[in-house]
C-alpha cells in the first residue's frame, strides 16, 4: 500500500507520514502542489491525502488536473475549514472524503483504509462475520454468540458499519456520516445512545464493542 | 490659510465654472459681433451694388452722357453721397463724381481693382477699402459691356466704429456677470459641500482620538450629500455594533475557555507526574484529547453564531418542504427519545414550502428538538408541527416538562446562557442562541410561549 502526503506544514505532515509507517504503509511526502502533482502523476498510489491550502498549486486545483488527466486514485482533502460548502467543493471536484484540522490519526487512517477498500472495488459480500458476530446483509439476520438477536434499523446500520471496519477504530462522526447520513456534525448524543443500545443487545459481556477514549469505537472480533 | 483656499473644492469648482462662463460668453460675443458686422456690410454692400447695375443701365442707354444726365436728375438723397467712376479700358478715368465732403486726395486713393476672372465670374465685385480708423469705403465696380468699367463706391462707418457701442455694453454686462457667477459660485459651492467638510472633520476626530462615537453632525433632506451622510452614519454604527459584538464575543470566550483549559491543564500535569501508572497516564492523555475536542466544538460553535449575528453566515438558499427537515430531526433524535422514554409525535398536516438554507435551518430545528429532549422528563412527550399563513412559515415544537420561567424567557437564547436547572444536562448552553441567530439570519425569529397545560412552547417563524 503506498500512499501519497501533500501537506506543507511541516509538523503536520510528519505526523501523519510518521502515522502511516508506523501502520505499514509506504509514503511519499510533498510540501507543494506542484510537487505533489507530479508525484501523482507519474507513481501508482492507492490513496492520497492532500491539504487545500497549498504553496504554488493548491489542492483543489492539484485533484481537478489529476481528474482531467484520468488519474483515479482515491483523495481525501484536509482543510482548516470546517465550512459545508467547502466540503461540498471539494466532493465535487472529484475528491473522495473530507476531513477537517485538528483531526486524530486514527480517524484519518481509517477514513484512508475505507476509501482504499471501496477502490479496490471488490464486491461486497452479503455476509458479514466478525468472530462470533455475523450480520447476513440480505435476510437482515444477526447472529451473536450462536444466538439470534433482533436489532432496530439503526442498531443493525450501525452494527454493519463496525464489523466492515472490525479491528480498526472508527470515530463518531464518521458513524454520524455513514449511519445517519449526516455530513456534519449535528453535536448529539445519539451515537452515544444507539451504541450503548447495541451493547447491551450483541455485547452484554463488553468484549467486542470497545470505547476507544479519545477517538471513538473500535469492534473487536471475539471468538 | 492660503494652501487650505487654494485646496477648497468649492473653490475650485467655483473657478471652474466662471472660467467656463467666461469662456461661453466670449464665444457667444465673438459670433454676434461676426454676424453683425457681417450683416452690416451686405446691406451697404447691396445698396452700392444695386446703384452699379442701375447706373450701368444708364451708361449702355446713353454713355456717359447718359450717366451724368441722371447722377444730376436724380433727387434721391442717397445718390449725392455716392461715389461713381468710368474707368476705360486704358485704365483711365473717364469720368468720376465725388460727394461735396469728400477731398480728392480721398478719391485718388480708391484703386482699381484687378481684372482677371472676376468679370466672368460676378456681374459686380465690391471691396471694402478702410480709409482711417473711423471710415471704409464701399466700392463696387461693374464691367460694362464696351470694357469700360463702373465704380460706384460709399463712405461707411468702420466696424470698430459701428460696433462700438455692442463692446462696450458687452465688456460692462460681462464682467458684471463675470464678478457674480465667482461670488456667488463660491458662495452655493462653498454651502454645498459643507457636509463634505463634516464628513472629513469626523473622519479627522475618528482618527485622531480614536472617540468611535463620533457622527457627522448630518443635514436633513435626501440630497446625495445628505443620504452619503446617512450613509456613513449608518455604517458607522453598523461598525460599532460589529465591534461591541466582537469585544462581547471575546469576552465571553475568554471567559468560558479558561474553565476547560484549566482542566485541560490539569489533567496533563496528572499524567505528567512521575512514578504514575502508566495506564492512568494514557487515561488522563485521552481524557486531554477529549477535553480539547470539546474546546473545539464549543469554539466552532461559537464563531457560527457570531458568523450568523453578525451576517456574515453565507446561506445556500433552495425551495424546500419545511417537513422533510422535521422528519429528518425527528429520525436523527428517535433513538434519544426512546431512550427517555419520551414520545415524539409528529404533526405535519400540509406541506409547508419555505425557501431557506436547509442545512443551517436543520441545525436550528435540531437544537430546538434536543433542547425540548433535553427538558422533557422521562415518559413525556414532545410534539412537532408545521404550519403556514400569509405571514410565513412556522415550525412548533411543544413540551410538557417543566416549561421556561417568564424571567428567564430572553435568558435562554443568550450565548453560553445556562439555567441553575440545567446545570447537570450535558452541552455548552450554545443550541438556543445557535438557533436564534440561524432563524434571524433568515429575517425569521424564535419565540418561546408557555405550552396549554404547562411546558414550553417554542416557535420558529420564517417570513414568507
Amino acid at each position: 500500500m503506498r500512499v501519497l502526503v501533500v501537506e506543507d506544514d511541516a509538523k503536520i505532515a510528519s505526523f501523519i507520514v510518521q502515522g502511516f509507517k508506523q501502520s505499514g504503509f509506504a509514503v511519499d511526502h510533498a510540501d507543494d502542489g506542484e510537487a505533489g502533482l507530479a508525484l501523482a502523476e507519474t507513481t501508482d498510489y492507492d490513496a492520497a491525502v492532500v491539504d487545500i491550502m497549498l504553496p504554488r498549486l493548491d489542492g483543489l486545483s492539484l485533484v481537478r488536473r489529476l481528474r482531467a488527466a484520468r488519474r483515479p486514485i482515491p483523495v481525501l482533502f484536509l482543510s482548516a475549514k470546517s465550512s459545508v460548502d467547502d466540503r461540498v467543493r471539494g466532493l465535487e471536484i472529484g475528491g473522495d472524503d473530507y476531513l477537517t484540522k485538528p483531526f486524530s490519526f486514527s480517524e484519518l487512517l481509517a477514513r484512508v483504509q475505507a476509501l482504499i477498500r471501496r477502490s479496490s472495488r471488490s464486491p461486497e459480500a452479503t455476509k458479514l462475520v466478525s468472530g462470533d458476530v455475523t450480520v447476513d446483509l440480505v435476510s437482515r439476520e444477526v447472529m451473536c454468540a450462536g444466538q439470534p438477536v433482533i436489532l432496530q434499523p439503526r442498531e443493525f446500520s450501525l452494527l454493519a458499519f463496525l464489523l466492515r471496519h472490525a479491528g480498526r477504530p472508527v470515530s463518531k462522526t464518521m458513524i454520524l456520516e455513514n449511519v445517519w447520513d449526516y455530513s456534519f456534525d449535528p453535536q448529539t448524543n445519539v451515537v452515544d445512545v444507539v451504541v450503548s443500545r447495541l451493547r447491551t443487545k450483541i455485547d452484554p459481556d463488553r468484549k467486542r464493542l470497545e470505547t476507544v477514549r479519545g477517538v471513538g469505537y473500535i469492534f473487536r472480533p471475539h471468538v | 490659510m492660503f494652501d487650505r483656499l487654494r485646496q477648497s473644492l468649492a473653490l475650485r469648482l467655483a473657478w471652474q465654472y466662471a472660467l467656463m462662463f467666461a469662456l461661453c460668453v466670449g464665444v457667444l460675443f465673438g459670433v454676434l459681433y461676426w454676424r453683425l458686422a457681417r450683416s452690416l456690410e451686405q446691406r451697404d454692400q447691396e445698396t452700392v451694388e444695386h446703384r452699379a447695375e442701375d447706373f450701368a443701365a444708364a451708361f449702355e442707354v446713353g454713355g456717359p452722357a447718359g450717366l451724368s444726365a441722371l447722377l444730376h436728375n436724380d433727387t434721391a438723397p442717397d445718390v449725392r453721397t455716392l461715389f461713381v467712376r468710368l474707368i476705360s479700358s486704358d485704365n483711365t478715368a473717364v469720368f468720376v463724381a465725388a460727394p461735396p465732403d469728400w477731398i480728392e486726395t480721398q478719391v485718388e486713393h480708391i484703386p482699381v481693382p484687378e481684372w482677371g476672372g472676376i468679370i466672368a465670374e460676378r456681374k459686380t465685385q465690391t471691396v471694402r477699402v478702410p480709409q482711417n480708423a473711423m471710415r471704409d469705403y464701399t466700392v463696387a465696380s461693374h464691367p460694362l459691356p464696351n470694357g469700360w468699367l463702373l465704380q460706384v463706391g460709399r463712405l461707411t462707418d468702420s466696424r470698430p466704429v459701428l460696433l462700438a457701442p455692442l463692446k462696450k455694453a458687452f465688456v460692462g454686462v460681462g464682467a458684471a456677470a463675470l464678478l457674480l457667477s465667482v461670488g456667488g459660485g463660491t458662495l452655493l459651492a462653498w454651502r454645498a459641500t459643507r457636509p463634505l467638510r463634516l464628513v472629513s472633520e469626523t473622519a479627522r476626530r475618528i482618527l485622531e482620538t480614536g472617540d468611535f462615537a463620533a457622527r457627522v453632525p448630518g443635514p436633513a433632506g435626501s440630497g446625495e450629500l445628505a443620504t452619503l451622510v446617512r450613509q456613513l452614519n449608518t455604517l458607522l454604527d453598523r461598525n460599532a455594533a460589529h465591534v461591541q459584538v466582537l469585544r462581547d464575543t471575546l469576552d465571553n470566550l475568554a471567559h468560558d475557555l479558561r474553565t476547560p483549559l484549566t482542566r485541560l491543564r490539569g489533567t496533563a500535569e496528572l499524567a505528567l507526574q512521575d512514578g504514575g501508572d502508566p495506564v492512568e497516564a494514557r487515561g488522563a492523555l485521552a481524557d486531554c484529547v477529549n477535553e480539547s475536542d470539546r474546546l473545539l466544538h464549543l469554539l466552532e460553535r461559537l464563531l457560527d453564531i457570531s458568523a450568523a449575528e453578525g451576517g456574515a453566515l453565507k446561506l445556500n438558499r433552495s425551495q424546500f418542504d419545511l417537513r422533510s427537515l422535521v422528519e429528518r430531526a425527528a429520525d436523527l433524535y428517535r433513538e434519544v427519545a426512546e431512550e427517555g422514554k419520551i414520545a415524539l409525535v409528529l404533526e405535519l398536516p400540509v406541506a409547508v414550502n419555505v425557501s431557506a438554507d436547509a442545512i443551517r435551518l436543520g441545525q436550528a430545528i435540531n437544537n430546538l428538538v434536543d433542547n425540548a429532549l433535553k427538558y422533557t422528563p422521562s415518559g413525556g412527550r414532545v410534539i412537532l408541527g408545521v404550519s403556514a399563513d400569509q405571514a410565513g412559515a412556522r415550525f412548533v415544537i411543544t413540551d410538557n416538562g417543566p416549561g421556561v420561567p417568564v424571567a428567564e424567557r430572553s435568558a435562554i437564547f443568550r450565548r453560553l446562557y445556562r439555567s441553575d436547572s440545567s446545570r447537570s444536562q450535558r452541552g455548552f448552553g450554545l443550541g438556543l442562541s445557535l438557533a436564534k441567530a440561524i432563524a434571524e439570519a433568515h429575517g425569521g425569529t424564535i419565540t418561546v410561549d408557555e405550552a396549554p397545560g404547562g411546558g414550553a412552547c417554542f416557535t420558529l417563524s420564517l417570513p414568507v
